[in-house]
């Protein structure tokens, strides 16, 4: 993430000086050595008695050190004494080992520096790839590489024309849309589909599709990016989303058709299978369109039977996590009882909760009887973007009217740490069990299951005559979409809403090799193919050019 | 409460903390507790109180981050919730029980 902070003078001012290389030097050094500490803490298990560094004047441990950048004093920052040491000494910086930011002294602040922070994000991902090894194949991860523009990028570059990299602008409301539009600020929200759709992937001139909601992202996309900050009336979007759903069977298109209020939920779901539907690289196993490389994770279901015990494992692909608000048996499971608030992470220690199953719901593949069993879900594979909604709708019956609402409040936080519900979790948690034995898996450091809130829809009101409005996260900055009005709000309100969906993407991305999508090797093949077959007929033609010459000359 | 200023119990709680920071077990309880005050809620409302006083001070000269820390702190100690308080109580008196015989 970028730091829109002022940056120091101070530290600019050395640029290019030996002194600056020093401390670079140092700052490395410190950094290494605290993520070194953390990762082989949680690696080894037990870990060792380490010594650590004590406060050069007070002579606590430090769990926390602060470290003068230009000599070995250590020291703790909330008793002052880092400070302290920096006022006699005259040494302008230090650093928090924790964190790696720096303070420095003259500013009388923490401060940015570009070299500082390339220092540390490298060491980071280093980290990273360091202590993660493949469970299978024992490799460790593929090296980062960042991306260095070649000439040819430098080229391009030099001609493209800048655009400013945020577009706010409210959606007009064309008869209950609200869903729509709330759904679509969260689209244009999500840093995946912004990058695919801005760095021009799927350009609706060049595309050939009837009916192309991909298209119709692309023009989304270029309307709110460009520069006009009127509200704008995603017609053509509706229209084509009636269009597709109606193409796609009778079911479907009483979802969406007509001026009726519909669900914000069943709503996403549909733009997305209609999305996939019309982007490259579509297919129907293991698709590398934009909705599954940014939506897809997948979810392990394991059945045990308690007769025999064999366990039964499926996987199935996920594009979000719907997880119910009320526990069915309350005060039943883990003795929490409803007095307690509702988080995001008790709705999802609950739906990953093994659940047991009735005598007659299960049959046994193995021992061919009708057992009790325990059903329980985890995470198999995380998605780069994680879409969860709350379902405050309640249909007991099919009859519209018995239809309610669940008003109870969500609290879900700004950052969210996926690991304990990770299948490879929770087979540590049960294997730890059975053993005796705290020695589990390492699973890898945890910035590999970070992730940050970007969006929340709300719904507000009753369940027939509600509104759903959207809040969006721009870096550090939060706005709230309610149809046309586009305010600027803060975290506080964001978490306070009644969420209905919420979206995180991950900090951290996985990457590995650059392969070329088999659809653009297609393609090249078919290009290159199609030039042979000119070739040929060039040849051809002159071929027989020549022979009328030569028939010509003989002629004459 | 005994204070850890008084030169009776410094040496004390000064050679308690080295053992903790060292074994990892400091480390251990702190993930423990930030888990805690993340979920809920305490973490990303001190955050958002902290920005809104960085932002109602404007920019020039704006608020140093010991400033913020000043005007905010005596609110986040004063708003962790008792459960999470009193859960890591226990979790530090089972260390240092832990810890009485060796």
């Amino acid at each position: 993430m970028q730091h829109p902070g002022p940056s120091c003078t101070h530290l600019a001012d050395l640029d290019g000086e030996e002194e600056k290389e020093v401390m670079l030097r140092t700052y490395k050094k410190i950094v290494t050595w605290r993520l070194q500490r953390v990762n082989e803490a949680v690696s080894l298990g037990k870990r060792r008695r380490v010594s650590s560094p004590t406060c050069g004047t007070c002579g606590v441990t430090l769990s926390r050190p602060f470290v003068c950048l230009s000599c070995s004093y250590t020291g703790c920052w909330m008793e002052g004494h880092v400070y302290g040491h920096l006022r006699e000494s005259g040494h302008g910086f230090c650093v928090d080992a924790r964190t790696g930011s720096i303070f420095c002294m003259e500013c009388d602040d923490f401060v940015y520096d570009q070299s500082f922070k390339n220092v540390y994000e490298s060491l980071l991902t280093n980290a990273g790839e360091k202590y993660t090894t493949f469970r299978l194949s024992r490799m460790t991860r593929e090296a980062y590489k960042p991306w260095i523009p070649d000439y040819k990028d430098t080229g391009a570059l030099d001609k493209s024309v800048s655009l400013p990299c945020q577009g706010r602008r409210g959606l007009l409301n064309l008869g209950q849309t609200c869903y729509l539009n709330s759904i679509l600020q969260s689209f244009l929200a999500n840093p995946l589909l912004r990058n695919y759709f801005l760095s021009d992937k799927h350009n609706f001139k060049a595309c050939k599709n009837k009916d192309c909601t991909c298209c119709e992202m692309d023009k989304l996309f270029s309307e709110i990016y460009s520069g006009d900050s009127k509200p704008f009336g995603p017609t053509s979007f509706l229209s084509t989303t009636w269009r597709a759903s109606s193409s796609s069977g009778p079911a479907s298109s009483e979802l969406c058709a007509g001026y009726a209020q519909q669900d914000a939920h069943e709503f996403f779901i549909s733009a997305l299978n209609q999305i996939h539907a019309t982007a490259k690289g579509s297919t129907k196993a293991s698709c590398i369109c934009i909705v599954h490389t940014t939506f897809d994770g997948s979810l392990h279901s394991e059945v045990r039977c308690e007769r025999c015990g064999n366990v039964n494992a499926t996987s199935d692909p996920m594009m979000d996590i719907s997880l119910e608000i009320e526990g069915k048996h309350m005060g039943g499971h883990g003795g929490r009882g409803d007095g307690e608030e509702a988080t995001l992470l008790s709705c999802l220690r609950r739906y990953t909760h093994p659940e047991r199953l009735g005598a007659n719901d299960y049959s046994c593949p193995k021992c061919g009887k009708n057992s009790h069993a325990s059903k329980r879900l985890s995470i198999h594979r995380l998605p780069p973007v994680l879409s969860f909604q709350f379902k405050r709708f309640e249909h007991p019956t099919s009859d519209k009217s018995s239809a309610r609402k669940i008003e109870k409040r969500v609290r879900f936080p700004s950052t969210l740490n996926m690991a304990e519900f990770t299948t490879l979790a929770q087979r540590n948690s049960s294997e730890g069990k059975v053993n005796g034995t705290s020695r589990a898996t390492y699973a890898g450091p945890a910035s590999m299951y970070e992730y940050d809130l970007f969006s929340v829809v709300c719904h507000e009101g009753s369940i027939d005559n509600g509104h759903y409005t959207c809040f969006t996260r721009h870096q550090d900055e939060w706005y709230r979409y309610d149809d046309d009005k586009v305010t600027h709000s803060t975290l506080g309100d964001c978490l306070a809403s009644q969420a209905y969906m919420c979206f995180y993407v991950k900090r951290h991305l996985d990457y590995k090799p650059y392969v070329l999508p088999s659809y653009i090797q297609a393609r090249e093949a078919e290009m290159q193919k199609e030039k042979e077959r000119e070739l040929q007929k060039m040849r051809e033609m002159q071929a027989m050019e020549r022979e009328v010459d030569d028939e010509l000359l003989a002629s004459i | 409460m005994p204070s850890r200023n008084d030169p009776a119990n410094s040496a004390l709680y000064t050679q308690l903390h080295r053992r903790m920071v060292e074994s990892g077990e400091w480390d251990r309880l702190s993930t423990i507790f930030s888990q805690r005050l993340t979920e809920t809620g305490w973490v990303d409302d001190v955050h958002h109180r902290s920005k809104e006083i960085a932002r109602s001070a404007g920019s020039e000269p704006g608020k140093t981050v010991r400033q913020i820390m000043t005007d905010v702190q005596e609110y986040a100690e004063g708003s962790v919730p008792a459960s999470v308080r009193q859960g890591l109580m226990a979790l530090i008196r089972q260390y240092l029980d832990s810890q009485i015989d060796k």
